[in-house]
């Protein structure tokens, strides 16, 4: 029999539970005392250990060469049944709970993304660093659709911490544009947090890079919706930028637009006109086509294209 | 002891994937050159062969891979050939997987107001991805003290880190800007070093560069692949020009994969030494870490290719006079 042969039937024979049970007494043997013989630890995955830069490439190697789907798809099941494990106890190591982390990311093992929420929702606010590290992991396995509902319910947990509600909000859209505003909405209050505290610490040119941040995303799916990619560009657009240009710092809104309380005005006016359902006027869409133009970088060109698109749209209704 | 000897280097030597192969020439010569002293390959060959009586189902490069990683930490490399003290600069590359590992809570847990942003493992598949991945990369390298320093070292595999492949930096610099038409720099990199990575598109690689300060006390140092027990196809080569000359300045020298899989004799890639791990808080303030691109050209482990550079590697002598003369050891 050879070693994938080997492998397979090893993998072949256990359940997720003992997988899980399998990868925790790895993790701990990797971890013990260098001195300490790992080698019974080690099977069945000893053909590829010290193969790669790490242990831990090494088990994927393993996972990628001999696991049939099938198989795969169980070891990743026994990646979320740890994960939950480690999350029910306080005295697990850190080493083995990052590994864990690392491993949904690094596979990947989408079907394991449901169990880090719950990871971080029990341990995120004894292990801060674990945030990071499971949003490296989402961001690894963007874009992808089955990320969506896990990494938007992590946003909401009142402990994410808001400074990095941003990037999980471009990472929700990478992986479903459609929804971006919905995905707006799950990281909208973590937003409107870090603004809030961003003005109290004047942390004028951090919230500069905040806003421009969201104005390229929010540029990326104009482009999108005239590339015919995306047909859900509504007013969530005018949120987001009056979200932008909100949270300017006086002098850095000043330097971005010129003459910001026309803008800003503008922007108001025009959303309680659509908030009371009042349809928009084709002067209406050309401000806002020099809104993008001016306010988000998007080119001229486009920006003029948005504008005719938006009075298309506008002339139908 | 010596027929045990010589049934298990055989045993080792036919192995079906070749590596085993590879194994012996890097024994005999690490013997030949006085790398390693009669005393010390005759304890590890007793440790195989004890190691596979007490296991017979497991495979003899299996065998060798455990008894040299135990050997490896038992302080091999103290006993390795020494070189004096001098500043380099110096070289080393991981995958862009295990990045991560290396960064601070600092930047993990940082309160700015926009943190750099969560690195991913690899660069997303997307038209962006090595665009945003080496943005991302800089944002947080850019930050002071971004990176670990307790309990972190340069040198693979973690968290045993046993030993750490090093190269001038001038040397791969040099390499890779004769990068070739369709090939990546993380192609021309790991062909340069000499790294076995057989499948395309899975690893991004980054590259570390440092200065060290190599003391001998510190920093002991073998010629490559004496005993350690990973696929690397770094090794001492007798004949080709550049290796001679890399051998006169004290250092190994890797096997170029791209010229080893034309069929070259001459295979020397770029000097290089293994040093016990290096703390990274060491090298720390000297570092900058540069995104090389991914292993697009995957590289042939086939035994026949495994063999044929076994045969470079023992230049003229047969593979069935390094089992004897290794045996015969045990005679002295």
């Amino acid at each position: 029999m050879t070693h994938l042969e080997e492998v397979k039937e090893f993998f072949s024979s256990k359940s997720a539970e003992n997988i899980a049970t399998w990868l925790d007494e790895l993790f701990r043997a990797i971890h013990a005392d260098p001195d300490q013989d790992i080698s019974a630890a080690l099977a069945p995955m000893d053909a590829w250990y010290g193969r790669n830069d790490s242990y831990l490439d090494d088990l994927s190697a393993m996972c990628r060469e001999s696991l049939p789907p099938l198989e795969q798809g169980r070891f990743n099941l026994g990646i979320g049944v740890l994960l939950q494990r480690y999350a029910s106890r306080h005295d697990i190591p850190r080493e083995l709970i990052e590994d864990a982390v690392d491993l949904v990311g690094r596979l990947p093992a989408f079907e394991a993304s449901e169990s880090l929420l719950i990871l971080l929702r029990d341990r995120g606010h004894a292990m801060p660093f674990l945030w990071y590290d499971a949003l490296s992991s989402f961001a690894t396995l963007s874009p992808a659709r089955e990320i969506v509902e896990p990494l938007r319910k992590l946003v909401e947990l009142e402990a994410f911490p808001a400074n990095f509600a941003i990037y999980a909000f471009q990472y929700l859209c990478e992986s479903m544009p459609s929804e971006w505003h919905a995905h707006w909405n799950s990281v909208l209050p973590k937003l409107k947090s870090l603004a809030k505290m961003a003005r109290e610490d004047d942390e004028s040119t951090s919230l500069d890079k905040v806003c421009q941040f969201a104005a390229d995303l929010l540029a990326e799916k104009a482009t999108s919706y005239l590339a015919g990619t995306s047909h859900n560009l509504d007013l969530v657009g005018d949120e987001i930028l009056k979200e932008v240009v909100m949270r300017l710092p006086e002098p850095i809104r000043d330097k971005m637009l010129g003459n910001p309380t026309t803008i800003v005005n503008e922007i108001q006016i025009r959303q309680e006109k659509w908030n009371r359902g009042i349809a928009a006027k084709d002067k209406h869409s050309e401000s806002r086509g020099n809104i993008l133009s001016k306010v988000m970088g998007v080119p001229d060109g486009l920006a003029r294209r948005f504008a005719r698109k938006i009075q298309e749209i506008n002339l139908r209704s | 002891m010596h027929k045990d000897a010589l049934d298990w280097l055989n045993t080792l030597n036919s192995d079906t994937t070749g590596e085993g192969a590879i194994y012996l020439a890097n024994l005999y010569l690490s013997w030949e050159e006085e790398i390693l002293p009669p005393d010390v390959i005759r304890g590890f060959l007793a440790d195989c062969h004890n190691a596979q009586q007490a296991d017979s189902s497991k495979n003899a490069v299996l065998i060798y891979k455990d008894v040299a990683k135990k050997f490896c930490r038992n302080g091999l490399y103290s006993i390795a050939r020494l070189m004096e003290a001098n500043l380099i600069k110096a070289s080393t590359t991981i995958t862009t997987d295990n990045f991560i590992q290396y960064i601070s809570d600092k930047v993990k847990t940082s309160t700015a107001t926009l943190p750099a942003p969560p690195l991913r493992k690899k660069p997303s598949p997307t038209g962006n991805g090595e665009k945003e991945f080496k943005a991302a990369l800089t944002s947080v390298t850019s930050i002071p003290d971004w990176y670990k320093t307790d309990g972190i070292s340069l040198g693979a595999p973690y968290p045993h880190q046993t030993y750490c492949w090093i190269t001038h930096a001038r040397s791969l610099d040099r390499a890779l800007r004769r990068c070739p038409a369709g090939m990546s720099k993380g192609d021309v990199a790991r062909d340069a070093l000499g790294l076995v990575e057989d499948v395309a598109n899975v690893h991004h690689r980054v590259q570390f560069k440092f200065n060290l300060n190599f003391d001998p006390k510190r920093h002991a140092v073998a010629r490559p692949h004496a005993l350690a027990g990973n696929r690397r196809f770094a090794a001492c080569l007798p004949a080709p020009t550049e290796a001679t000359r890399y051998y006169d300045l004290k250092w190994g020298a890797t096997a170029d994969l791209k010229q080893l899989a034309a069929g070259m004799t001459d295979v020397a890639g770029l000097p290089e030494r293994i040093s016990a791990p290096i703390p990274f808080g060491e090298i720390g303030p000297s570092l900058t870490i540069d995104y090389l691109g991914p292993v697009t050209i995957p590289r042939d482990t086939s035994p026949h290719g495994n063999r044929q550079y076994a045969k470079l590697l023992l230049a003229g002598i047969s593979d069935a006079d390094a089992v004897n003369q290794l045996a015969s050891l045990f005679k002295l």
